[in-house]
């Protein structure tokens, strides 16, 4: 489990984030939303071990901050809004590199097994050997969350379960492979890992996440699963903008449909 | 979209290797490459000036192996075993240290640019190693006598232990490192060591100005086992240490924060990473000036040829970077003989032209 209690983050003598607290359960999905510079991301990294923080942050009990590197990376792998490669590696060699730490004891034959393996569930079979400039934004997303799925492959090792950190995902992709890697996530959370992922777009959050956590100037505004969370006043307020939240008739899934940026009542004409 | 393009253009062909895994061609490399440098090697023994026997040199050394003695003029005696074997030795040491620092460099800085000659850090090692050969029998010769033949390596380790630091701390902000910066810090590094040289030698003797000029533009003639004495310990040690540092430079390359989540100690690779190469850079222009360009050349071929995986890339580019060396130093001693151009100078006419040519593939991937 993740334990965020009292969690603060100042960079420099700016606050950046406060109040912070929630708890992010081994086997479910749990969706950060909120508005740009809302604090998605620095939260998101300082769980990630890469701030200093206030508070408490604790994984599977252990204060984040007492962790080393390699035992983090034994903990939770992280796919970053965007990433960068230096020199021209192959797909194959750069998701190969997700295996860096914690995998000593897999073959080399099991080890190549694993990285195809991350590759065809990331749709990209038969790219092993294309080079990592070549591909386009999105197929580059793919690739590093192939490497990402390869450090932490089996959600639960010693009983301990493991988890995936997702900055935006899904920002870059078509809604094919929007729905390709947030099945990805679902799959790792119904074996038993757990999943904190930056969304968007909140009819996915409202169809794949289990809870939401709203974030808003750096607060958490609310916390709680989709159907109490998405409401038409929250929304609105921590969105400054018109939306309807209604639900899909098949499902009962929440379904939020955006009107317009002007904030307020919705006039009647306008539903 | 150009950058893509520009990118693409240069990498290497590798299509009919279907998964994308370079390790069998890289390790086959690596046994070429060590079979180039005894081809090399024996090279460098048999060129030079002279035309001392080699062959009645190699039989002498067999000989007493099987039982039997083989006279060996003195000659030929002297030649090869106080000449040219300590020449040859002390050219697989330099290069080795030349390109490995490079590629370490590169690595550190995910920038395949960076060159302990281009940014400066080889004059930082300079401006150590001509303290100590202007101030050593004055202000510093306490120093001097304390450190011994390991004085000059030690100074010029300093030098470049500064140079590496100042540049890493002015060129690398939020874990990022900006090449224009990096470029343009260099370039100001270098002026600073070059005008505190400039001082230094102003100040020099008649003989230690002599002393400079030749070791200044790099060569490695007057190589001796004394030389060797005090730079192989460092070099051997630093070469022993890059293999360890390689996972952790090949993570690097999805920068700082991916490297850290993937289980890497970044702040402990930066660390030693900038001590070795440091190291290794003040001990190999302590006993052979500055000779340009082994670290840009050297890794860029071999990354076009088996891919830039650090496992890989820091061994090949030892056995490539010596190799390279001592086919440059032959040169260097033989086109113009009996008289013997610096071996820089060589470097330089090959490798300035490669440098462009490397910004000229790569235009659209720098930030300048």
């Amino acid at each position: 489990m993740i334990e965020v209690k009292n969690g603060s983050v100042q960079i420099g003598k700016k606050p950046i984030l406060s109040d912070i607290a929630f708890n992010a359960m081994p086997g479910t999905i749990t969706a950060i939303i909120g508005p740009n510079g809302s604090g998605k991301t620095t939260l998101l990294k300082a769980i990630s071990g890469d701030l200093p923080y206030g508070g408490s942050i604790r994984v599977h009990g252990r204060e984040i901050g007492d962790l080393k590197p390699w035992e983090m990376a034994a903990m939770r792998a992280v796919l970053l809004q965007s990433s960068s490669l230096s020199f021209p590696f192959t797909i194959r060699e750069v998701v190969r590199l997700g295996l860096t730490a914690g995998r000593t004891g897999a073959s080399r034959s099991q080890m190549d097994d694993i990285v195809e393996e991350a590759l065809a569930r990331v749709d990209l079979q038969g790219f092993s050997a294309r080079f990592y400039q070549e591909l386009s934004g999105g197929e580059q997303q793919r690739v590093q969350l192939a490497r990402v799925l390869c450090q932490v492959w089996h959600p639960v090792v010693d009983e301990m379960p493991r988890y995936l950190f997702l900055d935006e995902p899904i920002s870059s992709l078509d809604i094919r492979h929007q729905l390709v890697i947030l099945d990805i996530a679902r799959d790792f959370a119904q074996r038993g890992g757990g999943v904190l992922a930056i969304l968007h777009d909140l009819n996915l959050t409202a169809m794949y996440a289990d809870n939401i956590l709203v974030m808003h100037q750096g607060k958490v505004r609310d916390f709680g699963p989709p159907d109490a969370v998405l409401k038409n006043d929250l929304l609105q307020s921590v969105f400054e903008c018109n939306l309807r939240v209604s639900a899909v008739p098949a499902g009962n899934n929440a379904f939020v449909l955006p009107q317009s940026v002007t904030t307020g009542k919705i006039h009647s004409s306008n539903v | 979209m150009l950058q893509t393009l520009s990118t693409a253009s240069h990498l290497p062909a590798n299509r009919n290797d279907t998964r994308g895994d370079r390790s069998v061609k890289a390790r086959l490399t690596l046994v070429g490459l060590a079979g180039l440098l005894a081809v090399t090697s024996f090279l460098s023994l048999a060129t030079g000036a002279s035309d001392a026997s080699l062959l009645a040199v190699i039989q002498s050394w067999i000989a007493p192996l099987t039982g039997g003695q083989i006279e060996l003029s003195i000659r030929d005696s002297i030649i090869i075993h106080d000449i040219r074997l300590p020449r040859m030795v002390l050219g697989i040491l330099v290069g080795a240290s030349l390109a490995v620092c490079g590629a370490t460099m590169q690595g550190l800085f995910r920038n395949p640019l960076a060159d302990p000659g281009i940014v400066g850090v080889s004059s930082g090692a300079a401006l150590g190693a001509v303290t100590m050969i202007v101030l050593g029998s004055s202000t510093l010769a306490p120093i001097a006598a304390f450190l011994g033949v390991f004085a000059l390596p030690l100074t010029a380790f300093a030098g470049a232990l500064i140079t590496t630091l100042l540049l890493y701390r002015v060129s690398t902000q939020n874990g990022k490192t900006s090449v224009a910066t990096m470029l343009l810090a260099g370039i100001a590094l270098g002026a600073l060591a070059l005008a505190l040289t400039g001082i230094l030698i102003f100040m020099a003797d008649d003989q230690q100005l002599r002393d400079l000029t030749f070791w200044n533009m790099g060569s490695l003639a007057g190589a001796t086992w004394v030389k060797i004495l005090a730079a192989a310990p460092i070099i051997i040690v630093v070469l022993l240490t890059v293999p360890f540092l390689a996972g952790g430079l090949n993570a690097m390359t999805l920068g700082e924060a991916t490297a850290r989540h993937i289980g890497i100690p970044v702040q402990g690779l930066k660390a030693c990473a900038i001590l070795v190469v440091a190291a290794a850079t003040g001990a190999s222009v302590a006993v052979s000036g500055g000779i340009g360009f082994v670290g840009i050349v050297v890794p860029h071929l071999l990354r076009l040829l088996i891919g830039p995986d650090h496992r890989y890339l820091l061994p090949a580019s030892a056995l490539l970077g010596a190799s390279l060396l001592l086919v440059a130093d032959a040169i260097a001693r033989t086109i113009v003989a009996p008289a013997e151009l610096p071996i820089g100078i060589i470097t330089a006419l090959v490798g300035a032209p490669f440098f462009l040519w490397i910004l000229l593939s790569r235009r659209g991937f720098l930030d300048l």
